[in-house]
């Protein structure tokens, strides 16, 4: 019997190519075979932009999809938003967030048990990346600034009509305080970073804009630059913060502070000396004017 | 079968030029006879070459035996030549690499592949063999709204997939075959699926 498994490669590519990028992730949890084929394979998906947003106890995973509709290519933007599921007690649980097309619509809700929510993340960045073989419009990464710990005050222990009467009746006390520590922050971040900079060693990214905003001295930006395609890459948007201040490097921002990164001096000599970068571009006039 | 009992597929005969109106025969392995039109063939780049290289005369076309397409069944090859025959002349789309391609599918090809999906993925594997693009086009575009909001279990029974019972005998092969590793993936895998589903997608 003829099974859509058992369909050559170019069959497999031309189906995945007309499917949206959460269908091939789905059709990948089928089985076995298919999860084989996705995880070895890369081809064009429909994804154009994908962005991260990283806060304290919430990651958001925003992808920009292309679709077709009456015979014209749109936009959709789907949320995917990973949560630390704080409703249960001594359990490790991701508390996942769907919403189709943005912030605007209802969102579907799913509890997965026992499975951490940053490890979550991680895998599914992962797997998008590695299957990815589209040329992207913007890959964002966006890290929140984050004071020295902090205190999350979490709504309600328990949601139900009888545990809010009985706390009303025994002045229970039904909220909880979840201490995020500086350390646990740090540990989540440096586990994306590491998620992003190994997906690229794997395939350098082809974007036309990299926007990324992390905490200075931790990271080396270095890491995602020199696993850039530099021939697709025409707009860099980077801003290092730190407890004090931030510095921009890259489109629209003054020239000159990064001259003392001598890694990233070497980045972008690199670049300014590729005879095949787009000389008409943003990003290269800035490099042309550091170098002058 | 013979020649004369062959069965015609639906042809225009005014659109075509008289000089162009020559016939191929076509067998499928299941000994069903075709005639198709050399404009329709044209749709197909496999067959296409296939006829220009032989170079037949239209005396050769009927005195010679048809050329056999021994990897397709009738049912399927019936199909494929009706779509052959119904967008004959027509153009061959090139892939210029955007994503997702903009592929319609015309009144006509959705009724033609109002198939159960067995029929249909036989089409597909089909219309990859013979390189027919657009038809490979349409079909996949089908398939691939198929999977639309699917949960997993029920694209499992939409694109004819193994059961869990299938796919437990081919766990046990594999750790009979003492491969660590995959024994490893494998409990990884279904310790996930106990789990009630590992993503949310």
């Amino acid at each position: 019997m003829v099974s859509l498994i058992n369909m050559p490669d170019l069959v497999m590519r031309n189906i995945f190519e007309h499917c949206d990028i959460q269908s091939v992730m789905r059709i990948r949890g089928v089985c076995r075979k298919f999860r084989d084929y996705i995880d070895d394979s890369s081809f064009k998906t429909t994804i154009h932009s994908i962005s991260v947003r990283i806060f304290p106890t919430q990651i958001d995973l925003v992808l920009g999809n292309w679709m077709i509709e009456n015979n014209e290519r749109v936009t959709h933007q789907s949320v995917i938003q990973y949560h630390y599921d704080y409703s249960r007690d001594y359990e490790d649980n991701c508390l996942m967030k769907c919403m189709k097309d943005g912030y605007s619509t209802e969102e579907v809700k799913k509890v997965l048990k026992n499975q951490n929510y940053v490890n979550k993340f991680s895998d599914d960045l992962e797997r998008i990346l590695r299957v990815n073989g589209s040329i992207l419009i913007t890959f964002s990464v966006r890290f929140a600034e984050c004071p020295n710990g902090f205190t999350i005050q979490v709504e309600e222990r328990c949601s139900s009509l009888i545990c809010r009467m009985f706390g009303t009746i025994f002045h229970h006390k039904i909220e909880k305080t979840l201490i995020v520590s500086p350390d646990d922050i740090k540990e989540k971040e440096t586990k994306i970073w590491t998620v992003i900079v190994n997906s690229f060693k794997q395939r350098q990214l082809k974007t036309d804009t990299l926007q990324i905003s992390f905490p200075r001295g931790r990271f080396q930006i270095v890491e995602i630059l020199e696993n850039l395609d530099p021939i697709t890459l025409t707009r860099l948007e980077i801003v290092s913060f730190w407890e004090n201040g931030f510095v921009t490097i890259g489109y629209g921002a003054h020239i000159g502070m990064e001259k003392y990164d001598k890694s990233l001096s070497q980045w972008l000599h690199k670049y300014y000396t590729n005879p095949k970068v787009d000389s008409s571009s943003e990003l290269y006039k800035w490099v042309k004017e550091y170098f002058i | 079968m013979s020649v004369e009992n062959a069965p015609v597929v639906d042809v225009d005969e005014a659109a075509i030029p008289v000089e162009k109106k020559m016939y191929y025969r076509f067998e499928s392995n299941d000994k069903k006879e075709f005639r198709v039109s050399e404009l329709a063939i044209q749709q197909s780049e496999t067959l296409n070459r296939l006829v220009e290289a032989m170079g037949y005369t239209s005396e050769d076309v009927e005195n010679k035996p048809a050329i056999a397409i021994e990897n397709i069944d009738g049912k399927t090859l019936k199909l494929v030549f009706q779509w052959c025959e119904h967008h004959k002349g027509e153009a061959i789309p090139v892939d210029d690499g955007s994503v997702p391609k903009i592929v319609e599918i015309p009144e006509f090809d959705a009724k033609l592949m109002d198939i159960d999906n067995g029929l249909l993925f036989k089409l597909i594997w089909a219309a990859d063999y013979l390189n027919i693009v657009q038809l490979l086009n349409v079909s996949c575009k089908k398939v691939a709204n198929m999977a639309q909001g699917k949960t997993p279990a029920q694209l499992r029974r939409v694109y004819l997939l193994p059961s869990d019972e299938e796919d437990e005998a081919a766990k046990r092969a594999a750790q009979e075959a003492q491969d660590p590793r995959a024994r490893e993936v494998e409990e990884e895998f279904e310790e996930r699926k106990r789990q009630g589903g590992n993503s949310f997608f």
